[in-house]
């Protein structure tokens, strides 16, 4: 694993580092991303659980369930919302998913995409709980997160043809990197 | 609180008489699913869960909720495919380089039908009756300077063909009811447009200041995602959307 880390560091670092005469133009406040890090992937599972309201941030894509409305925090989980009465939708709890975007909902289960895999989540007890059934893992191979930019699940990434994306630079010591996060950047050192 | 039970069975039977597709199946042997939006990669189809990953379907078997069964993957040879959306018997995929409709005769094994190739672009499909409705939007990463929405006759499944397309700001997610097509154009707003005739489709209202991404109807009440929030709004006279509710974001 951690060779993987080295070169997907060094790739990044290659194709990612500005020369010093390009810096001057680099804006001093400029929207981007950051690296979301892991240490440890096997115990995944245990990143997903349920926590009170959350604020919303990135507000991402929305389902109906039931009473529920869901809205997704883009790459964070899900809030759930009670919208019996649509006119004062009430938050009820945040179900903390890692790399979470998409959710759909059957009978009370919930089946949510998380890091390399599908997670299904029995939701009959909310607000007081929630049980984990199963974590299943993508048969297909990703490697490498999506790219600042690149990840087609989220346009307001607003990433011009031809324009730099520009993100926070990469720590390997950090962990793996699972993902990327929209983040306002201070004259970032590293884009793409 | 009578009220509000009231107001929300009438919601569940409004919605109940949705057109297949729309996702909200309380039919379906008693089986009881939510609404995604038109941006959604997760879908069901009878006992089916079919997952979008990348150029991927996966496809699982869900009779037993708590065990998922992984089925296979099908490589849906693009470059990467950016939504799903089951109508009747097939599924219909938002591609960067088109629309691609897969059959689902066989539900566990999805097949290939065809394609509508356009410009490489992104965003996502549905379908009502013989027509699919497509946008392209730029903003993204398969943006090419294109903004349409695109109307497409797939009365021959294996032969989409255009039929019209409409400029617009910046169209991303979109639902249609009847002859009323709801379409989020980006940070022009939510706009409602008369489909009735495909050739001289019309804006019939907008509502403006949300930077709208993607919406759901769900009775009369459109949920709608946008930059700043979650917006409801109320569609029961579509040439006159009234807010019902926001959630801000932070």
């Amino acid at each position: 694993m951690k060779k993987i880390i080295i070169a997907f560091a060094s790739f990044v670092f290659l194709m990612g580092c500005i020369q010093r005469d390009d810096y001057n133009a680099v804006p001093e406040v400029i929207d981007g991303f950051k690296p979301v890090y892991v240490k440890d992937t096997t115990n995944f599972v245990d990143s997903v659980y349920l926590t009170p309201p959350r604020v919303l941030n990135n507000p991402g894509k929305i389902y109906l369930y039931k009473l529920y409305l869901i809205v997704n925090e883009y790459g964070k989980g899900a809030h759930i919302f009670d919208n019996s009465n649509p006119q004062i939708p009430k938050a009820i709890a945040f179900i903390n998913i890692p790399l979470n975007y998409d959710i759909s909902i059957k009978n009370n289960v919930m089946y949510a995409d998380a890091y390399l895999g599908l997670v299904v989540i029995d939701i009959s007890m909310l607000p007081s709980s929630i049980n984990i059934l199963s974590f299943m893992r993508y048969k297909t191979n990703r490697v490498y997160p999506p790219l600042p930019g690149a990840d087609p699940n989220f346009n307001f990434g607003r990433r011009g043809w031809g324009n730099k994306t520009y993100f926070e630079c990469i720590d390997p010591q950090k962990g793996l990197i699972i993902g990327w996060e929209p983040t306002t950047l201070l004259k970032p050192k590293c884009y793409q | 609180m009578k009220k509000y039970l009231l107001f929300f069975s009438l919601i569940l039977l409004i919605g109940s008489c949705q057109k297949e597709g729309s996702e909200l199946s309380s039919s379906d042997g008693g089986n009881t699913t939510g609404i995604g939006g038109s941006m959604a990669k997760f879908t069901f189809h009878k006992q089916y869960l079919y997952v979008v990953e990348k150029q991927f379907l996966q496809v699982y078997d869900v009779s037993v909720a708590s065990k998922p069964l992984f089925l296979r993957t099908i490589d849906l040879n693009n470059t990467a495919v950016e939504t799903i959306f089951p109508y009747g018997e097939y599924l219909f995929f938002g591609t960067q380089n088109g629309m691609l409709i897969y059959s689902l005769s066989n539900p566990s094994i999805p097949s290939y039908i065809s394609t509508y190739s356009h410009i490489v672009s992104c965003d996502p499909v549905v379908v009502q009756g013989n027509i699919a409705y497509v946008t392209l939007s730029t903003g993204n990463q398969c943006g090419r300077g294109v903004n349409q929405l695109e109307m497409i006759d797939i009365s021959d499944i294996y032969n989409p063909q255009l039929l019209k397309m409409y400029n617009f700001n910046n169209p991303k997610g979109l639902t249609i009811d009847g002859t009323y097509l709801y379409l989020c154009d980006g940070n022009a707003g939510l706009k409602v447009l008369d489909v009735a005739n495909i050739y001289n489709a019309r804006v019939l209202e907008t509502f403006a200041g949300i930077d709208a991404f993607d919406v759901i109807k769900n009775g009369n009440i459109l949920t709608v995602t946008g930059k700043d929030g979650v917006y409801q709004l109320d569609c029961t006279n579509p040439l006159d959307l009234k807010l019902v509710s926001k959630i801000g974001k932070n």
